[in-house]
Formats: structure tokens, C-alpha cells, sequence
């Protein structure tokens, strides 16, 4: 049965070279290369779940009275995109869940990127012949952003429209063009006009999704094409050669376990725990707003960045320059972005080495890239948990002035710190490692004294 | 000229009368010249302050304990320009520039109610700071912690907002009903370009 179908797909596609290569290739036995699995299965469920969503939206701010069956809300007026979030949450079966698992899977799927973000850039898998695989997936990652920001935007309940006005302001904050760089977008001044919603919809729903996809697909294949990179293993290990378990029958079971597992715990996420109730924001206007508004994690590094910029604008004579939001919501994000995408270049114009690397580093292998790394990360952290300062005042009482002095104070001072720490870590583990290695070494050779001797 | 040459110039013209043309559509999605529309202002001297359903403010209804948001009466609430907050300070602590003498009738004063750093609404009229500093309660937007002082005529005291609040001023008739006296003295929202240029250009 089945071989007679494999005949079939064979005379008619000519598959079978293909899928002979496919199924012999061989995958690296380490969970730290699973990351980016995960972030791949987080999207196979963002496009289904947000598919089912697209069924019961409506993308449009004409003005409705809500009649549903959340009472609280009843006879309140409100725009169709919010009351038609509310009625998908309260009144479509299923729909809170495929709701809630849409947003959580959004949250995951970011997560998944930037972790596997990391493995890359700390083992150096980022090096050639892989630097177009890596910006395809830096890029991703910056398309993940307003992929994700526009998706709760849509909603149009009141912690969105302040995340829009934010980005508004910041749109309007680009030095000179940035009037008209907001009314282009808006279509008018903030909150718009009535096709801005459409405009958003058509982006979080068809522009940026296939974009997305259609990097996914040439990351895979250009992973696939130059193949994985390979851990260090001792003595069998060179860069012509590959070691690891092949796609089947060892890797395809496992990976389709881990989809199984990630889409289980999306939905389990999705089913037991609340995230944006929006039916308790209530509808944006513009002349409301309300305390303790946070975004979603992976924009919390910009409210961060916007409330460290001590109160300026850089005014010449009559006109302002730089207003500023631009240097927390617009400059950071792409000094940030400026520099994962120069990285691979970077560095091989400073250690100069343009060789070809199949196999990785372990991060003490290479102390500066390690010690940069962590001190950038720290920066980015920093900026991000200053975001949540006035979470922590909620919580701990500690002054919420005092805690933006010393942060900004931290941003400045402690990159550098974790830098100089991160790289002496290197080194000493380096020399311990030396250290084992002649131990080893003597102890082998004094065995093999004692052995002749007796 | 080769043939070589030739073909890529004709390319290259090609390829930029292409871009060229895609400025026409582009130009479509919204004002791309014309800012006037950010310096809009739905008040003016005589407009009535109403609240959210439509009704009037009595001066007798603002107490020194709270804020108020109003709106211009029959206008449309959700454009940026039309809410502000409304707040009674005692008149000796009252510090407005000069040339606002008389925009506080009784100690009642407006202020748009856009923050002018990240154009979410203020939210919050509460103790800003360290009691010692300032016993007082000023505008707190929630976004980013702008903080903005009624008193002194919405000046920034905390926060990253780079512009005071705008003011409306205000006059009280003989109704005992809250009206503009006139409009803003600055552009109402989050900053841009031509903020401070003084209107349109």
C-alpha cells in the first residue's frame, strides 16, 4: 500500500532522489538545536489559530452598541473590531480559547526565536557559509514585532489604543519627515481615519505573515543546503564531517513529538490561563487611558527605553528636530536591530578569520563574542526591566524614581561589567579545561609507566 | 556606446521611472504635505465644557480634591484635540505665566489631556513625588510617567514629555457654565516637526 503510493507520488514528481536525501539527513543530536523547532510549530498554530479568528473578526471602527452577553459591557458604545473581540471571547464556541492560544503562542513564538537567537550567536553557528541564514532569521524576528503589536492593536480595547497613540507619537517623533511619515500611516492625524484599520488587518493578517513565511521557508532550506553545524566532539570530530541521526527513522518522530508537545501546551496555555481580557480594558477612547498598562514582553525593552530618556526635545530656533520618544521607540530598537544584523561581518573583520565553519564553538571558545554578547544582553535586559519599574513599586514599594535613577545608571555601567566578568569566565574555564586535559594526560602516561614496571 | 552599456542604462531608467510612478499611490494613503490637520482644535472662545454624556460643567462642580474630563460640546470626542482635564487649585498657589493672567477664573484651570510625550491620555492626579518636593498633586500620564504641574501651567516636572501641557483658558458665564475663552497656546499631542513653529506652515 504504502509503497505503491510512493511509486505513484515517484512516476509522477520524481521525488525519490529527493526524498532519499531527506530522509538520510542527518540532524545534530543537542536539544539547544530544537529552539527554532519550537518557533516553527508556535507558527504552524499562529496561522491556524488566527485563520479560525479571521472567521468571526471584524476589521472595521464603525460604531456599535453591544448587546452580547457580557453584561457589564451591555449598551455600551464601542467599535465593531472590539465588539467583535468581546463576542468572539463570550459568544463563539471555542473562540476564548482559540483566542487566548493565538495570543500565547504569539508570546512563545517570539520567546522561541530569541533563545535560539542566542544559541546561535554564542556557539557561532552565525559564521560562513551561514550569514544569510542568519539575517533571514534577525530579520523574522524584527517582522515577528510588529506582527505581534498589530495583532492586540486590531483589538481595539483600551490598552491598545494607548500601545497605537505610543506608536503614533513615535512615528511622529522621526526628525522631519515624521509629521507626514504619521499621516501617511494613519491616514490623518491619530486616531485615523477609517481605513487604518483595514490597513492594520491587511498587514497582521496577508503582509507580514507572508513575508514571514516565505523567510521561514528559504531559512529552512538554506539550513538544509549548508546543512546543520555540529558540536565539538572529541577525536571523531572534523569540519567535513557529520555526525548525528539521520530524519528517519530518528529525528522525524522525535520532532513530531515536540510539535505535539508545543501545540499541547499553546492550548493548554490557551484553555487555562487568562491573558488580555479585554472585556476588562473596555473600549479604547481617546481621551481615556489606565494605570499599570503594560505590552506584551517582547515590546516591553521600548516602554523600558521610553521611560529612561530624561524630559527633552531637541529644538532648533522654531523646530523640533527630535522629539523625543525617537530616542527610546525608534533609535534603540535599531542600534539594537543595526547590530545583530552587522555582527557576522563585524567580527570577521576583526578576527579576520574567513574560513568556513561547520563546527561550533562552545562560547568559552571564543571569550570576546561571549563577553559582547552577554554585555549587550545585559544592556537590552536592563532597558527591558526598567520597563516594569512601576510593577515593582506596585509590588515592593520601592520607589519608582529611585529605581529609574539607578537604572539608568545600571544601563551605563553594567554592560561593561558583565563584559569584563563574562570574558575572565571564559578564560579561567579555558585554562581549567588545559589544566584537566595535562592531568589526563599524566595520569595516562603513569598508568601505562606502572604497567611496564610490573 | 556598447550594447552593454546601453541596455543597462535603459534598465536603470526603467527601474526609476518604476519607483517614480509609485509615488502617485503612495501619496494616496494620507496628507503626505499638508501637517495642517496635527495643529487642529475643535475650541474656541465661547464653547461649553461638557462631560462624557453631553453634559454641561457648572464651575460650582469642580472640587479642589479631583480631576474632571471634559469636551467640547458637539464635537466629536475621539479627536485628539477634544479632551481635557479640569482641575480647582487654590488661587494663591496658582503660578501661570504673565501672559496668562485671567485664564484660571476662581483657580479653575484646563489643560489638554494628551500627554505630549506618547499621546496616551493622563489618567492619574496624584502626589507625584516625595512628599517634601511637592505636597501637591500634579497630571500623571500612565504610559511613561510624564508628570505634568497644574499650577504652574502644566509645566513637566517628571517624566521623558519634552513640552508643557497645552492650556486652554477658561471663563466662566453668567449661567455659572464652564467656556473656553480661547484656544491652546501650544499644539495639542505628542511632539513632531513643527510643534513649536507657531501653526501651520
Amino acid at each position: 500500500m504504502l509503497s505503491r503510493f510512493v511509486r505513484f507520488l515517484d512516476e509522477r514528481t520524481g521525488s525519490a532522489p529527493f526524498a532519499r536525501k531527506a530522509l538520510r539527513y542527518l540532524f545534530p543530536d543537542h536539544w539547544s538545536f530544537l529552539l527554532g523547532e519550537v518557533a516553527l510549530y508556535a507558527f504552524i498554530v499562529l496561522v491556524a489559530t488566527g485563520v479560525y479568528l479571521t472567521l468571526f473578526f471584524h476589521p472595521s471602527t464603525a460604531v456599535t452598541t453591544y448587546h452580547g452577553s457580557y453584561a457589564p459591557l451591555r449598551g455600551m458604545q464601542m467599535t465593531e473590531a472590539y465588539r467583535s473581540v468581546v463576542d468572539i471571547s463570550f459568544d463563539v464556541k471555542a473562540g476564548l480559547l482559540i483566542r487566548q492560544t493565538h495570543h500565547w503562542a504569539a508570546d512563545v513564538f517570539v520567546a522561541a526565536i530569541v533563545l535560539h537567537l542566542m544559541r546561535v550567536f554564542f556557539t557561532g553557528a552565525f559564521r560562513k557559509p551561514r550569514e544569510l541564514t542568519y539575517v533571514i532569521g534577525v530579520l523574522m524576528l524584527l517582522l515577528t514585532l510588529p506582527e505581534g503589536y498589530l495583532g492586540y492593536s486590531l483589538a481595539d480595547d483600551l490598552l491598545s489604543g494607548m500601545g497605537l497613540a505610543i506608536g503614533y507619537a513615535v512615528a511622529l517623533s522621526f526628525p522631519i519627515i515624521g509629521a507626514n511619515l504619521a499621516l501617511l500611516i494613519w491616514g490623518g492625524p491619530f486616531p485615523g481615519d477609517g481605513t487604518f484599520w483595514s490597513r492594520m488587518y491587511v498587514m497582521h493578517v496577508f503582509v507580514l505573515p507572508i513575508l514571514i513565511g516565505t523567510l521561514l521557508a528559504v531559512h529552512l532550506a538554506l539550513v538544509a543546503s549548508r546543512h546543520h553545524t555540529q558540536f565539538r566532539r572529541k577525536d571523531r570530530q572534523s569540519e567535513r564531517r557529520i555526525l548525528g541521526i539521520p530524519a528517519f527513522p530518528g529525528q522525524a518522530p522525535r520532532s513530531l513529538a515536540l510539535f505535539f508537545s508545543v501545540a499541547a501546551v499553546l492550548f493548554l496555555l490557551g484553555g487555562l490561563v487568562q491573558i488580555n481580557p479585554v472585556w476588562l480594558w473596555g473600549p479604547y477612547h481617546v481621551g481615556e487611558s489606565t494605570n499599570g498598562a503594560q505590552p506584551d514582553w517582547y515590546l516591553g525593552w521600548l516602554i523600558g527605553a521610553l521611560r529612561l530618556v530624561p524630559h527633552f526635545d531637541v529644538v532648533i530656533g522654531d523646530r523640533t528636530l527630535v522629539p523625543n520618544p525617537f530616542w527610546g521607540g525608534a533609535l534603540f530598537p535599531m542600534v539594537v536591530f543595526g547590530a545583530l544584523f552587522i555582527w557576522p561581518w563585524l567580527e570577521r573583520r576583526v578576527t579576520g578569520d574567513r574560513r568556513a565553519h561547520n563546527v561550533l564553538d562552545r562560547p568559552r571558545d571564543a571569550p570576546w563574542r561571549t563577553a559582547i554578547g552577554a554585555g549587550f544582553l545585559t544592556w537590552v535586559f536592563l532597558i527591558f526591566f526598567a520597563g516594569a519599574a512601576d510593577r515593582i513599586y506596585v509590588f515592593l514599594g520601592i520607589s519608582y524614581i529611585s529605581q529609574i535613577w539607578a537604572y539608568r545608571g545600571l544601563v551605563i555601567v553594567a554592560p561593561f561589567i558583565v563584559l569584563f566578568v563574562t570574558r575572565k569566565v571564559c578564560l579561567a574555564l579555558q585554562r581549567a579545561e588545559a589544566i584537566e586535559a595535562e592531568q589526563e594526560q599524566a595520569e595516562h602516561e603513569a598508568a601505562r609507566a606502572e604497567a611496564a614496571a610490573t | 556606446m556598447t550594447r552593454k552599456r546601453f541596455l543597462k542604462g535603459a534598465a536603470g531608467a526603467a527601474g526609476a521611472a518604476l519607483g517614480a510612478a509609485l509615488v502617485v499611490p503612495a501619496v494616496s494613503l494620507g496628507p503626505a504635505l499638508d501637517t495642517e490637520s496635527l495643529y487642529y482644535s475643535p475650541w474656541y472662545r465661547g464653547r461649553r465644557l461638557v462631560d462624557e454624556n453631553g453634559r454641561p460643567y457648572r464651575a460650582d462642580d469642580i472640587s479642589t480634591t479631583t480631576f474632571y474630563t471634559a469636551y467640547p460640546e458637539n464635537v466629536d470626542h475621539e479627536v485628539l484635540a477634544a479632551p481635557i482635564v479640569v482641575v480647582r487649585i487654590k488661587p494663591d498657589r496658582i503660578d501661570l505665566p504673565a501672559s496668562r493672567a485671567g485664564w484660571a477664573p476662581e483657580g479653575i484651570l484646563a489643560y489638554s489631556k494628551i500627554c505630549t510625550h506618547g499621546g496616551c491620555a493622563i489618567s492619574e492626579y496624584r502626589k507625584p513625588l516625595f512628599p517634601p518636593t511637592s505636597p501637591e498633586p500634579a497630571f500623571v500620564c500612565p504610559c511613561h510617567y510624564s508628570t505634568f504641574d497644574p499650577a504652574t501651567g502644566g509645566s513637566v516636572i517628571y517624566g521623558p514629555a519634552g513640552r508643557n501641557l497645552p492650556q486652554l483658558p477658561l471663563m466662566i458665564d453668567h449661567a455659572g457654565e464652564l467656556r473656553a475663552a480661547g484656544d491652546f497656546n501650544d499644539p495639542v499631542g505628542p511632539s513632531f516637526w513643527g510643534v513649536r513653529s507657531g501653526g501651520p506652515t
